[in-house]
């Protein structure tokens, strides 16, 4: 087959490792700056991200936020490099339900999380008691394919986080060999969210995503 | 960060990052750290036992980074020897963004400098392995390669993964995607046959930009798919007999590899992917790469490079340069009568008008050391005249076919052959009629120009 290939020629992209930011956008959000450092973390999160150079993994990014009075598709999920940030603002309850009930949604829907993807990672972060029914659609979104696999990880940020909104946090997680992570002081939220970056990125490198591998990130 | 005998570490770059830690440019360039992630006494004990029989082994002159320093805790890695100006294979491999395939090759050297390095990385572990030693880890982050597109050096990092061959060590490190089955599945440790897996996947990839396993079902399916493809499980994507795992993806197969080529990757793909022994050594690798790089062309118009066997260029379609062909062969001796005797070789050269080709000693001495030694350069001009500038330490000859006259060329100096106004064709002898050496033979012009 003489001729040209250059019009035919294609390239196999990478396999997408999906990271959905789960973001408690509630008016408390606002106080004691705990906003600010969320949005500079994660920037700074999604900016490591698009640096990484893997050739068998690329990591995409999407937000999630949930205030006011709903969940709110904030960044859709693109590859890290094409996500030009846009910072969350904070204002009104705290719909964590409803943003369980979006993130399934999203998960399952093969036009945002190709049938290719890699299992994705799910980072929930959160200053207080949910609003609105979150159980049922936690229940939900834990009995899809995708949001069962997914590494569900997740923060509780600032003073008013009591028992009751830990228990949250861990109910989401549903894996007893993952901690929910506690960053009482807001400044301590930068740090969490490396160990997440570290997370992720070690897990593209490799291109093992199982729990066992995670063990070790995990003390 | 502080190395053990207490020299500063300043890192300054990340040259690459895989699944057992990353490595950066440090200290300008002229040296590079590998940190691993691994932090554990027994990671330590095993890296500090590793550098220390590194040092203990005669590497002569070949493209390895020497190991010079453990890092201080809490760090775990070590200080390496690195050359400056050069990055992972890897950027090689596949473009970042949404571009454009065939135009990226090109810029990032074509056909011709990937497999000039590719037969440089072949030789490298051939010298490895002919030391009784295996590379352990193989992968385009590994292998560092001149980032100027007109210089072609290749330098093996990672050497904590060097073993000795034949050692079975279940706690190999494999880098998904590049390690030979068997090793992945932990049923056996690294050696000089599972190096040559993984060069055989590095080659192939590099030259046809698309993964020999990873198929279109591959492709689009679940990554345990995927898993199940890097193991063997499933057949490569140009099997003989079993299309069940095609790719549309990637170059002609046929435009980017010689028959050779293809030949020694199905080796290794069928057969080998059972059977480690039924593998291609990279030393076969090593041949196979530099005869192609020998006979490909340079498209004037695109500046694209191909296998001169082609009709047209395969990257824009534009007629092939005028080119001399020579065949390669190797003087035994001489016959009773004083004629001298000839073993036939499948081997030749492209010499492209107005472009240097340079001979090197791998194909003028048939020497394995040193094989980039510049031997002799030559330039055929517009007006079919050729030039021999004679680049070695020793004189080099030119002989007509068939009892013509015979002149030597000095070292340093030149000479200029009429070589297409005469019907007979003449021969380049590099070494003298009583002993054995190789000869070029320029017996037909490839092509004339449309002019």
């Amino acid at each position: 087959m003489d001729g040209s290939t250059s019009d035919q020629a294609m390239f196999q992209r990478p396999r997408p490792l999906p990271v959905l930011i789960l973001a408690d956008v509630s008016g408390s959000m606002a106080n004691d700056g705990k906003i600010d450092v969320l949005n500079r973390s994660v920037a700074t999160m999604i900016r490591t991200f698009a640096a990484e150079d893997s050739l068998r993994g690329e990591i995409w990014a999407g937000v999630v936020t949930f205030g006011g009075s709903g969940a709110t598709l904030h960044h859709p999920l693109v590859p890290a490099a094409d996500v030009r940030w846009d910072d969350m603002r904070a204002s009104g309850r705290t719909p964590l339900g409803a943003a369980f009930d979006l993130v399934a949604a999203l998960l399952a829907d093969e036009s945002v999380v190709p049938r290719r993807a890699f299992r994705p990672t799910v980072v929930l972060v959160s200053d207080g008691v949910p609003t609105d029914e979150w159980r049922a659609a936690l229940s939900r979104l834990l009995t899809t394919d995708k949001g069962g696999q997914a590494l569900r990880l997740a923060v509780g940020v600032g003073q008013d986080m009591d028992a009751e909104a830990f228990d949250v946090l861990d109910h989401f997680i549903a894996n007893p060999q993952v901690k929910v992570g506690r960053a009482e002081d807001v400044h301590e939220l930068p740090r969490y969210f490396d160990w997440v970056t570290a997370t992720v990125t070690t897990q593209v490198r490799s291109g093992r995503v199982t729990n066992d591998d995670l063990l070790d990130f995990m003390n | 960060m502080r190395t053990e005998d207490d020299q500063a570490v300043e890192l300054t770059r990340r040259i690459g990052a895989g699944g057992q830690g990353e490595v950066w440019e440090a200290g300008g360039g002229r040296i590079a750290v590998k940190l691993l992630h691994s932090r554990d006494q027994r990671a330590a004990e095993r890296l500090a036992t590793q550098l220390r029989t590194l040092r203990l082994l005669d590497l002569g002159d070949l493209p390895v980074a020497r190991p010079l320093a453990l890092l201080r805790p809490p760090n775990l890695g070590y200080t390496m020897v690195m050359l400056a100006d050069m990055v992972a294979l890897r950027h090689l491999f596949a473009p970042a963004g949404r571009t454009a395939l065939v135009p990226w090759y090109t810029e990032t050297g074509g056909l011709r400098r990937r497999l000039r390095l590719l037969g440089r990385t072949a030789s490298a572990l051939a010298g490895l392995h002919g030391r009784g030693l295996c590379y352990g880890d193989p992968s385009p982050v590994n292998v560092m390669v001149s980032e100027p597109l007109d210089y072609e050096q290749v330098y093996l990092i990672d050497v904590d993964n060097v073993a000795v061959t034949s050692e079975v060590r279940g706690s190999a490190y494999a880098t998904r995607g590049y390690a030979a089955p068997e090793v992945l599945a932990g049923r056996l440790g690294v050696s000089s046959l599972s190096d040559a897996f993984s060069f055989a996947v590095m080659a192939f990839e590099l030259l046809t930009v698309v993964h020999p396993f990873v198929g279109d079902k591959v492709y689009d399916g679940e990554p345990e798919l995927e898993d199940k493809a890097f193991a063997g499980d499933l057949p490569w994507i140009e099997h003989s007999t079993d299309a069940s795992n095609r790719s549309r993806f990637g170059l002609a197969r046929d435009v980017v590899l010689t028959s050779g080529l293809r030949t020694l990757a199905a080796r290794a793909f069928e057969a080998g992917v059972a059977d480690p022994t039924a593998r291609p050594t990279v030393a076969e690798w090593r041949t196979k790469l530099y005869e192609a790089a020998d006979l490909t062309l340079a498209c004037p118009d695109c500046h694209g490079t191909y296998l001169g066997s082609r009709a047209t260029c395969p990257w824009c379609g534009v007629a092939p340069p005028p080119a001399l062909f020579a065949q390669v062969l190797t003087q035994v001796g001489l016959e009773a009568a004083g004629k001298p005797m000839f073993a036939e070789s499948r081997q030749a050269l492209l010499v492209q008008r107005q472009v240097v080709t340079l001979v090197s000693a791998r194909t003028a001495a048939a020497a394995a050391d040193e094989s980039e030694q510049p031997i002799v350069d030559l330039w055929y001009d517009q007006n079919d005249l050729l030039t021999v500038t004679n680049r070695w330490d020793r004189p080099v000859w030119l002989v007509g076919v068939s009892g013509g006259p015979r002149m030597a060329i000095a070292v340093g100096h030149d000479a200029t052959i009429p070589l297409l106004n005469r019907r007979s064709g003449w021969e380049l002898h590099f070494g003298p009629a009583h002993e054995p050496h190789r000869v070029l033979r320029f017996n037909r012009l490839v092509r004339r120009d449309n002019r």
